[in-house]
């Protein structure tokens, strides 16, 4: 008989090999804090980690030296949070990340310019990607630096309008590995800029070229490219019938085309475009100016068999449109007819009636719409995943309870401004996979309703409750409950929450987003209960609660490391809790206005300690009262001031003045 | 059937199916070196025990329904000590069974987490 030897390990990481760690660093990755307290274990383990990371998004320039020198191997860059990178600082990321680097991100950053650029680029052979996006000031010596990263294959340039034609035809001839490029937006490029691209960059898979003053010239180049899979055309007005006129492609590799907003172009342009995309999958033609009758529809024919997806908000579309584009693309999953006011039950009850594999349906304010088309759906569609039916107050109740019977898969749910009651959400509550439910304004639904969601629905991430007074506190904690995954939750104007609710949410350990304007019952204790025990809070909006002051946002300052957005207008805070908001090294957005509280150099305390703010929006007597010195600062530093006046105007809520218009009407 | 000695002598029986779960077993297999036996100087009697005991249990087609088999990796893996764990996880890769290499990191990452 053989004794087992006990082995006996003191130090059993130090078996393991580099990759085996990398293996279990992946799996804790999901959760940044964990990683952090990690690599602070020991030296081994901060090493290892130091190796292991390969994608950074730092919180301020200034320490990018130190940042780079520990993580050797970064290769993705995110300087989003960063909005004053200097020349300096591109050419420190060249030097020691250089080798490494495959992607930056510098669209929320300002202040560097062509020479910082070119170091970027010669010392960062394998840059793969960058987004330049907003450099509003850049110009095409700029882009004739970026042609010299020679390895790039994915370029957003969104809202770069000093671009020319010129420098877009130095980054053609450049970077010959182009397959993802961006150009929304920059007005200085035109036919000539695009044709280049064409012709140059033949890997080319993704082209946006929406709001540029090219004409249909330029896309008989385009569609010749043999990779294209997206062409992006929206707002193009130049784009018309004429330039269309002699086009003949064949363009078999076409996925997805939006020609929406694109106010020249009528059915024949249209029909000019489709002719060769045999293949293609997606179609947005929102705001189209003509009317999609059954004449417009017939110009789909030749991509009715593939066609997957169509968008047509906004447009005007008759009843005999719907019914023959129902015909003839049998294989649509999502359709979209947003704000389509002319949308009536007989044209979608035929649509629908031949579409069985619809997923998602976006029929937002189409008014005239009842019960009839609802009990369509529900019948017809059964595989359906997403359906967004704000506003279609015609429907009764009753039509609702079908929903959740017949439509079991429904992951998406958008019933704001509905007459939806309890019932309907019992029924509703059968859809085991809805994660996303708004039942904003929706006057007739109480606690009850809630429960049942809370007993049915564990996997909802986003809740929106806006307006619904019929709420309690019982309601939302039958919700906190059931659903522990919850991410987002708005219960603005629900004056009966207290801070029950509160306690009961900061079960949620995930939540991300709470929103609980106008609630006159709520206190800093709440607040509280919620900073400890939410660690991923990321965005508060507060306003015009009264009783939130200082104590309750000292408790959020300690705890909410990873806070972004707060909103703490006409609440009863005063200069300490603000400043006290400096603790949190990411904050972004600071929303304070007609706070009684505050005075200009606690305000100005608050601006200055929050090293990250982008965006402070303040009531308008400050704008005289702070020192123009440091407005000019932090302006420099990054961040954007909104100066609100109330005294002029009431804030418009967009969707409380409809309610306010609709009780004035008789 | 195959046979499987570790390295402090131990000798292991078992059936081919079970075996081939490790794809470095399966690379030897096809390429026909196990006629004596396949030695692993690596893995001690010990440990290739526990790992028999998983691969048994996940051969394909037995086992049970995926619940079931949830419920199973759960109790396995949580009843044993932390230097068992790491000498799974190091036997594990050698020997190339990814799910088992899934499941033993997991869990030390949940134990730092």
């Amino acid at each position: 008989m053989k004794k087992t030897k006990q082995i006996h390990i003191s130090k059993p990481f130090d078996l393991l090999s580099d990759e085996l760690v990398f293996i279990i660093l992946d799996l804790i990755s999901q959760n940044p804090s964990d990683l952090k307290s990690f690599s602070l274990t020991c030296k081994w383990f901060y090493q290892a980690e130091s190796k292991h990371r390969r994608s950074l998004k730092p919180l301020r320039a200034e320490y990018l030296p130190r940042i780079l020198s520990r993580y050797r191997n970064t290769s993705d860059l995110d300087l989003t949070f960063c909005p004053r990178v200097t020349d300096y600082a591109l050419s420190v990321v060249g030097c020691i990340s250089g080798p490494t680097l495959q992607s930056v991100d510098l669209s929320r950053s300002g202040s560097f310019s062509a020479a910082g650029l070119m170091r970027l680029a010669l010392k960062c052979v394998n840059l793969v990607e960058i987004d330049l996006s907003n450099a509003t000031e850049m110009r095409d010596a700029a882009a004739a630096v970026i042609a010299e990263a020679r390895s790039l294959e994915r370029i957003k340039l969104g809202r770069c309008k000093m671009l020319t034609d010129m420098g877009i035809g130095c980054i053609a001839v450049g970077c010959r590995k182009l397959t993802m490029v961006s150009l929304k937006w920059c007005v200085g490029v035109g036919d000539l800029g695009v044709g280049l691209l064409a012709v140059k960059c033949k890997e080319i898979r993704s082209l946006d070229l929406s709001y540029l003053p090219i004409t249909g010239k330029c896309l008989h180049d385009v569609l010749k490219l043999s990779h294209l899979e997206e062409l992006l055309l929206e707002g193009c007005f130049g784009v018309d019938d004429d330039s269309l006129k002699s086009l003949r492609h064949d363009c078999k590799s076409l996925k997805k085309l939006d020609a929406s907003s694109c106010q020249n172009l009528t059915q024949r342009g249209l029909t000019s475009l489709l002719s060769g995309a045999r293949c293609l999958q997606r179609l947005d033609l929102a705001h189209c100016s003509s009317v999609i009758s059954l004449d417009f529809a017939s110009s789909l024919k030749k991509v009715s068999a593939s066609l997957q997806s169509i968008r047509l908000d906004g447009c005007s579309v008759t009843s005999d449109g719907l019914k023959a584009i129902g015909n003839m693309c049998n294989s649509l999953k999502e359709v979209s007819l947003s704000k389509c006011v002319s949308v009536t039950d007989e044209g979608l009850s035929s649509l629908v009636m031949k579409l069985k594999d619809l997923r998602k349906l976006d029929i937002t304010c189409c008014r005239k719409l009842s019960g009839v088309s609802i009990t369509q759906i529900a019948s017809s569609c059964p595989l359906l995943v997403s359906l967004k039916m704000e506003s279609c107050s015609l429907v009764s109740r009753e039509a609702f309870w079908l929903i959740g019977q017949k439509c079991r898969l429904l992951e998406e749910l958008d019933l704001t401004d509905n007459e939806i009651d309890d019932e309907g959400l019992k029924s509703i509550s059968s859809c085991h996979s809805l994660s996303s439910l708004k039942l904003g304004i929706c006057l007739n639904i109480t606690d009850k309703g809630l429960s049942y969601i809370g007993m049915g629905c564990s996997n909802l991430s986003e809740l929106d409750l806006y307006r619904s007074v019929g709420i309690t506190d019982i309601g939302i904690s039958s919700i906190a409950q059931g659903c522990a995954r919850l991410e987002t939750i708005n219960i603005s104007y629900c004056k009966d929450i207290t801070d029950k609710s509160l306690v009961s949410l900061s079960k949620c350990s995930w939540l991300q987003t709470f929103e609980s304007r106008g609630c006159p019952n709520i206190t800093s204790q709440g607040l509280a209960a919620i900073a400890v025990r939410c660690k991923r809070l990321a965005k508060l909006d507060l306003k015009k609660c009264p009783y939130i002051n200082d104590s309750g946002l000292l408790t959020l300052a300690h705890f909410s490391q990873s806070l972004k957005q707060i909103n703490l207008s006409d609440t009863a805070v005063t200069d300490v809790g603000l400043v006290s908001l400096a603790n949190i090294g990411c904050i972004q957005n600071i929303s304070v206005v007609n706070s009684s509280g505050l005075s200009p150099s606690g305000v100005a305390a608050a601006l200055l300690g929050c090293g990250g703010l982008r965006k402070a929006k303040l009531h308008a007597s400050l704008r005289s009262l702070l020192p123009p010195s440091l407005i000019h600062h932090l302006e420099a530093r990054g961040c954007a001031f909104l100066w609100k006046d109330n005294t002029l105007q009431a804030e418009l809520d967009p969707k409380y003045w409809k309610l306010q218009l609709e009780d004035n009407v008789p | 059937m195959i046979v499987l000695k570790s390295s402090d002598g131990e000798t292991f029986e078992i059936e081919e199916a079970v075996a081939l779960q490790s794809q470095t077993i399966a690379h030897m297999v096809e390429d026909d070196c196990v006629e004596n036996g396949i030695p692993l100087a690596n893995v001690t009697g010990e440990i290739l025990a526990k790992i028999i005991e998983y691969c048994k249990k996940h051969v394909e087609g037995g086992g049970g329904s995926e619940e079931e088999l949830k419920i199973w990796d759960k109790e396995f893996i949580e009843n044993i000590d932390q230097s068992t764990l790491f000498n799974l996880i190091l036997a594990a890769n050698y020997l190339n069974i990814k799910t088992l290499l899934d499941l033993t990191c997991q869990r030390v990452a949940d134990m730092i987490s």
